[in-house]
């Protein structure tokens, strides 16, 4: 993987000398360049890490084990297929941002720019708002007394300091990541062995592969449905989580994303090499090109089946366990949460584990602080990242700024706006809008997923496009996040799925 | 796609890791350092149930022997597999040998800490199913454990043999399959900045 400065590769030129480009839709065309050679097998861990340690957050620690808790283990099947819907759009986000070294938002851009705009202006709707910050900052508070909007304004300004005076930013991120997710996993892998029994792991694993069960009766109210819909988006990555793996896929260099520069820290920007103004493109014809290409789709999917697939189940499989013990030893939550109680699961989980050995409590409020913490580190570096590519590509006159500046300008922004929400504001957003963000981040994920189906199959040339199995995975899925919330909405009038 | 006179290099296959390492040449010192991600993988395990435990109100005798009794024999079990990896008995980073590594070495672990608990503490708590039950359960969570191994392992152990390889040679073998890409990509590099300098040079006469 190459880890030095950066410059695009060499143009191929064609008979007559001029050089070999790759049209796909009216923005500028992709030259024909050299597609590098993939990293042996699994040496080299790939970004899915980053998507790991975002998507591993909420959904599979809270969201689901309080649905365990409420309609047992067989409802976890619904699981298991949202997961299986993001492994499927995993691939395919990697398969354009791999052989174009693009972001899916100019993939987008190439389909119908206003495609890419609704994008940019969902993620500034959704994003801005601190939530995730203070939901781990909260724990932090029943651990340690600290009142959470200083350590949640504290955390701000270490993410906003930390990804200002690095050199490359992917590094820093990697690298961090990488620890708490380890941590997580290991720490996880422990409880999940003291708490649980093997009942428990057997109820949980045969109602992961359970189809046959359907959905309970129970889970078609006003009260529940809205849950059941939010706890799908939010198996695995949510929002728009997956557009933002194809610009950290880039800045691994991974595929033709070794041609485009990284993003650098803004103490750092002066360094920055020049960016291209599109991705590239290698030529299909080859078939040395397209053994390398294979080498690409082979190391993704190691990362993909392996660490993003393997570690979600892992970890919602032990938290289910977790919660399964709850539910036996704290049949009062169940009771609580069907009256509509929501808060009741955090700590009716928590007071279980106490009651289990006496010290899960605490260990449930540590996790869902890292899982926090953790989700803002990723989610503020991706949020500027994926608005810094589209402004700089597309804001007329941003290309007179170097993309750490941007890059600099969204971070902070969203920083600033950030600490003055925690401080003096609804730090999920105001409670008029909070239906609408909610919708909007079920919204998205079918709005890319049906948007991906499309620009791969418009974009790349034939010999690389996806299976039409795979298209219609993407298809259906989309078709099945946006049915579900909308059905939420008109049926029972409840868009917010937390 | 049209098709090109373009220039087309053949790059070489990836290439393969080797199975053998140099570990006949070693001294116990340099055993020892090759064995530490394994053991501080094992005592930060040992370091989670045990501060847990603490924090959670256990006492702090209790809580301090859950930690050691947990930690000892899973940085011990580090180390065998860490040198089980240099002998070359494992591939480098593959994922199922540690998985069934772990499967045995965590249930062995976590059975000897649920004894020694059992004995300090006079609590049955530990194992409140049976035996039975019990090491077929921490057989099939050892999964997890084995995968959280192996993720910091990958990330981390290299980087510490990039820091030992001038005088421990097994890290270095390990270090220079790891780099056989980064080292191609290096030459690649090279050889460009080298064109580009005697284009310069040309230029400049």
């Amino acid at each position: 993987m190459d880890e030095g400065n950066r410059e695009p590769g060499a143009v191929t030129v064609d008979a007559a000398g001029t050089d070999r480009v790759w049209r796909a839709g009216k923005l500028p065309p992709m030259p024909i360049r050299k597609l590098p050679e993939a990293p042996v097998a699994a040496h080299i861990i790939g970004p899915a890490m980053v998507l790991v340690a975002l998507g591993v957050g909420f959904g599979e620690t809270y969201l689901w084990p309080r649905l365990v808790i409420v309609f047992g283990p067989n409802i976890r099947w619904l699981f298991t297929i949202g997961v299986l819907v993001q492994l499927v759009v995993m691939l395919e986000m990697a398969r354009y941002a791999m052989a174009t070294g693009e972001s899916i938002f100019f993939g987008a851009a190439r389909v119908w720019k206003p495609l890419m705009w609704m994008f940019f202006a969902i993620a500034i709707l959704v994003y801005i708002w601190p939530g995730h910050i203070s939901g781990g900052a909260e724990a932090l508070e029943e651990l340690t007394g600290i009142p959470w909007q200083a350590s949640a304004t504290a955390g701000l300004l270490v993410i906003g300091v930390m990804f200002t005076v690095v050199k490359v930013i992917y590094n820093l991120i990697e690298g961090l990541l990488a620890f708490l997710v380890g941590v997580l996993v290991i720490g996880s892998a422990i409880v999940g062995s003291i708490v649980g029994s093997l009942s428990d792991l057997g109820k949980t694993l045969a109602g992961t592969v359970r189809f046959d069960t359907g959905i309970p009766d129970e889970a078609f109210t006003a009260a529940f449905f809205p849950i059941v819909v939010g706890a799908l988006a939010f198996a695995g990555p949510s929002g728009m989580q997956q557009m933002w793996y194809t610009l950290w896929l880039r800045d691994k260099g991974a595929g033709m994303g070794v041609h485009i520069p990284r993003v650098r820290g803004l103490l750092h920007a002066g360094e920055e090499e020049t960016i291209p103004d599109s991705g590239s493109m290698f030529d299909t014809e080859d078939p040395e090109e397209m053994r390398k290409w294979q080498g690409w789709r082979k190391w993704v999917a190691f990362d993909a089946i392996v660490l993003f697939f393997g570690i979600t189940m892992l970890v919602t499989v032990i938290f289910t366990v977790m919660a399964l013990n709850a539910a036996e030893l704290n049949p009062d939550a169940r009771a609580a949460l069907l009256e509509g109680d929501r808060d009741a699961a955090l700590p009716a989980m928590a007071d279980a584990f106490a009651q289990a050995a006496g010290i899960f409590d605490t260990l449930f409020f540590i996790f869902i602080a890292i899982v926090g913490w953790k989700a803002s580190v990723g989610l503020f570096d991706a949020f500027a990242r994926g608005q810094s590519d589209m402004s700089y590509y597309f804001m007329p006159g941003a290309k007179r700024f170097k993309m750490a500046q941007l890059y600099s300008l969204y971070l902070w922004g969203v920083i600033i706006f950030g600490i003055i929400i925690l401080n003096f504001g609804p730090a999920d957003g105001p409670t008029q809008i909070l239906d609408i963000l909610a919708f909007l981040s079920a919204f998205v994920m079918g709005a890319y997923c049906l948007t991906l189906a499309v620009v791969n199959n418009k974009n790349l040339p034939k010999k690389i496009r996806p299976h039409p199995f795979l298209t219609l995975v993407l298809v259906l899925g989309g078709i099945g996040y946006l049915t579900a919330i909308m059905y939420s909405v008109i049926k029972f009038g409840v868009s917010d799925i937390g | 796609m049209p098709t090109s006179r373009a220039e087309r290099r053949t790059t070489p296959p990836p290439l393969q890791a080797s199975v053998e390492t140099p570990w006949g040449s070693l001294g116990r010192r340099q055993v020892g350092e090759l064995a530490l991600p394994g053991v501080v993988i094992g005592l930060l395990a040992g370091a989670i149930a045990g501060a847990l435990s603490a924090a959670g109100g256990l006492a702090l005798d209790v809580a301090l022997f859950v930690g050691v009794a947990l930690a000892v024999p899973l940085a011990l079990a580090g180390a065998g597999y860490e040198i089980l990896l240099a002998k070359g008995r494992f591939p480098l980073s593959v994922l199922t040998p540690v998985a069934l590594y772990w499967a045995v070495a965590f249930t062995l672990a976590r059975v000897i800490e649920a004894a020694l608990v059992q004995l300090y503490a006079g609590s049955a708590a530990a194992v409140p199913h049976g035996w039975l039950d019990f090491v077929v359960y921490q057989a099939l969570v050892s999964v997890g454990f084995g995968i959280g191994y192996w993720w910091l392992h990958e990330n981390f152990a290299p980087r510490w043999w990039f820091r030992i390889r001038e005088h421990n040679p097994v890290a270095d073998h390990f270090v220079r399959v790891q780099l056989q890409y980064a080292g191609a990509a290096e030459e690649a590099r090279a050889s460009k900045r080298q064109r580009q300098e005697a284009r310069r040079a040309k230029r400049l006469k």
